[in-house]
């Protein structure tokens, strides 16, 4: 028979009672940061998902920004753009006016002026900028797109922004191909259709017409290429955000405690600690010593 | 023909016998929370008159009881045991210790993490792509690689603190095991006086054993007993304490192979079977450099990749990149002079394109994803520290467990129990007693022989 001993009692009573209060000291770190995870040896496996996890949602957030300065980029250069064709639909009108014989040269004057009063807003619109940063320059680094003259000034170079892992998207517009360098540019024709007004009226439709419109025409067509890749990175923007709703999701499951799992365990941990109290306080106490006299 | 007076010595053979084993109850009461002590017994026997001449010429046995011997109550075979697991114990609680707070030094999970730093370093790439011609981004993103260069160098230094506080705890284990030999020692020449003297020193035996138990924790040891009763000890086959003589211990911290524990002069280190000085060895020579070893490799790898992508760069003047970061360990991990404190240095442009593309930068970004990069590397490093960790805990846990079991075991043996001393108490407070009664029988026998006995008609 094994001798149980006050000694043997106490320790033992000591002991399970150290354990049972590290037990609720872990679930109450667990509760006080909301997290089951608190070191490595928690979970290996756990946290290696949950670091994956959370580099992944890293990269998530990251795209979402790159989303924002990319729709950001194309609304600016949708509206440049737009602002744009608006100006040619005017000079077009001219145009056809112009070439209208019962004009008097006076008349012709004043629509040459107006016509050049818009290659210079042409040229603003193509010097403009978002953030700081010239919209149709590429990467040049350059003081304005096109100067003066109307000679493209950047480089041919995108800007790129990347949404997805592997998938990048060009945010920007070429300015050379958009509005033409030099001859046969959009400054070019509206400087020659001023030119024609004053000292060529009756040729300034046939001269002209074709290459105004060939013109309003890629910049309707870069227009609708804006459009198509602001839906593209709308499209990606919802896949990023579903994405982080998921991750999130995911990383809360392998970081986060379970409230109401943990905080009953706490409850039944409480309960057991309180008995074993209870039951040492009987244990202890009493000896032969108590019942002899 | 018995003595007239023989009952008179089996009664105070019977008192003197039952009042030694009342002392040798309260004694065992006195010392029921002493640590380490045993209970002990009086042997009684019964005296057998043939061998006993209590008066010349009588060879008549009248009866009584004789005290044969003190003895302590202990089971050699689990003192042993539980000096074992003591030095399991030891070893066990040192690796978890170190483990513990390697894990502490790594901060993961959380956002001081090695991790989440070069995630924002990663991040940083990307931002900077989508301005490379504002400077103030370029000097952000070189703000961020500045801080994972900290975190590597502070990660170091956590490291080199903790081998200077193991190797300090060492050094104090190293001066508590001198100090129990040279105890151990001066208890076996006061044991084997005492025995010469012809005395069983009970309770020096139990100090002795609990010194014993207490060295068990800072070291492994075998401990002989040979049969003079003089104790030896020795670690890893190596005598420490030899009766009276002491082989003090010294830890060699100049070893070339490592943190060593070796006997003074001795060319042979010490190869303790485990005890707290074996987990310091350990943590010292194995676990800590592991790690460190592993953010260096770590520290070397990002350094490389980083760099590769970056040279393929070209900065904001249309150069071609050097490198961005410079490592041959996390130790001196640092910005490359290349770039440090030159944010237009940095590549973020692919080469030959315009001075604001930020192509370069995209592509680096994209390595935070990179199957077998820094990140993945990384993770296993934790993920392995958390495996060790957690066996580590595990083990501490059972060990823990085993010991005291051990301990109770041992306990159940040794240990003093109060129920059993209090009845013992009342049995031999009864037999002395019945004892001191049948002293006054024999009293009154005899006063009626000599008072009241041949006065017949007085």
């Amino acid at each position: 028979m094994t001798r149980i001993t006050q000694g043997m009692v106490a320790r033992s009573s000591l002991a399970n009672l150290q354990k049972s209060l590290g037990r609720t000291q872990r679930l109450q770190e667990q509760l006080s940061t909301g997290r089951q995870l608190n070191r490595p040896s928690d979970s290996p496996t756990g946290l290696v998902t949950a670091m994956q996890t959370r580099s992944s949602l890293a990269r998530r957030e990251q795209h979402l920004r790159n989303a924002d300065n990319a729709v950001g980029w194309l609304n600016t250069a949708d509206a440049a753009l737009q602002g744009s064709s608006n100006l040619m639909r005017r000079v077009r009108d001219l145009t056809v006016q112009g070439g209208n014989s019962t004009l008097d040269p006076v008349s012709r004057e004043n629509m040459a002026q107006e016509i050049e009063a818009i290659r210079a807003g042409l040229t603003e619109i193509a010097n403009s900028r978002y953030a700081g940063r010239l919209l149709f320059a590429g990467n040049a680094d350059v003081p304005a797109a096109f100067d003066a003259a109307g000679t493209y000034q950047g480089d041919t170079g995108q800007v790129q922004r990347t949404l997805a892992d592997g998938q990048q998207i060009a945010v920007n517009v070429s300015g050379v191909e958009v509005f033409g360098s030099g001859a046969g540019s959009v400054f070019d024709v509206l400087t020659q259709i001023a030119d024609d007004l004053r000292h060529n009226p009756e040729n300034v439709v046939a001269n002209n017409l074709d290459n105004l419109d060939t013109r309003v025409d890629t910049i309707l067509t870069a227009l609708g290429d804006i459009g198509a890749r602001t839906n593209r990175i709308e499209n990606m923007r919802e896949r990023a955000t579903s994405d982080e709703i998921n991750l999130k999701t995911r990383l809360s499951e392998a970081e986060d405690v379970d409230l109401p799992e943990t905080i009953m365990e706490l409850q039944l941990q409480e309960v057991a600690y309180q008995a074993a109290l209870n039951a040492t306080s009987r244990v202890i106490q009493p000896s032969l010593l108590d019942f002899l006299r | 023909m018995p003595s007239t007076f023989s009952g008179l010595s089996v009664a105070s053979s019977a008192l003197a016998a039952q009042r030694r084993a009342i002392e040798a109850t309260g004694h065992n009461i006195a010392n029921v929370n002493t640590p380490g002590y045993s209970r002990q017994r009086v042997d009684l026997a019964a005296i057998d008159g043939s061998s006993i001449a209590l008066h010349a010429g009588s060879h008549y046995q009248a009866g009584g009881v004789d005290v044969a011997a003190q003895t302590r109550i202990v089971d050699q075979f689990l003192v042993n045991r539980v000096n074992t697991e003591r030095a399991a114990l030891g070893l066990a609680d040192e690796r978890q210790v170190t483990l513990e707070r390697l894990e502490l030094a790594f901060a993961e999970p959380g956002e001081f993490g090695l991790s989440s730093e070069l995630q924002q370093f990663w991040s940083a790439w990307d931002t900077a792509a989508l301005t490379p011609e504002d400077e103030a981004a370029r000097a952000a993103l070189l703000q961020r690689g500045a801080a994972v260069v900290e975190r590597f160098q502070s990660l170091s230094h956590e490291f080199d603190e903790m081998q200077g506080d193991v190797i300090q705890r060492a050094q104090a284990t190293v001066t508590d095991i001198n100090g129990i030999a040279h105890q151990l020692a001066d208890l076996n020449i006061a044991i084997s006086a005492a025995t010469d003297a012809g005395t069983v020193p009970n309770d020096l035996l139990d100090q002795r054993d609990q010194l014993v138990r207490t060295l068990s924790g800072h070291v492994g040891v075998s401990a002989r007993t040979d049969n003079n009763g003089l104790l030896s000890v020795s670690i890893g086959g190596a005598a420490v304490v030899a009766a009276g003589r002491v082989n003090e211990v010294s830890l060699d911290t100049t070893n070339p192979g490592g943190v060593v524990l070796r006997i003074a002069n001795s060319p042979v280190p010490l190869r303790p079977t485990g005890g707290r000085i074996e987990g310091l060895l350990q943590s010292t020579n194995v676990l800590i450099p592991e790690h460190q070893a592993r953010i260096d490799a770590l520290a070397v790898q990002l350094a490389d990749v980083v760099n590769t992508q970056h040279r393929q760069g070209q900065d904001l003047d249309g150069n071609a990149a050097g490198n961005f970061f410079a490592a041959t360990g996390a130790r001196d991990f640092t910005l490359d002079a290349a770039v440090l404190g030159r944010p237009r240095a940095i590549g973020l442009a692919a080469a030959g394109a315009g001075a604001f593309d930020g192509t370069n930068a995209v592509r680096m970004a994209e390595l935070a994803g990179l199957e077998g990069g820094p990140d993945d590397a990384y993770r296993a490093v934790i993920a392995e520290l958390g495996v060790s960790a957690q066996t580590a805990n595990q083990r501490l846990a059972l060990q823990e467990s085993l010991t005291t079991q051990f301990d109770a075991q041992r306990e159940a043996v040794s240990g003093v129990s109060i129920d059993e001393e209090m009845s013992n108490l009342v049995a031999f407070q009864q037999a002395y007693d019945a004892s001191a009664r049948f002293l006054t029988a024999i009293d009154e026998m005899i006063d009626r022989l000599i008072n009241g006995t041949g006065s017949v008609g007085r």
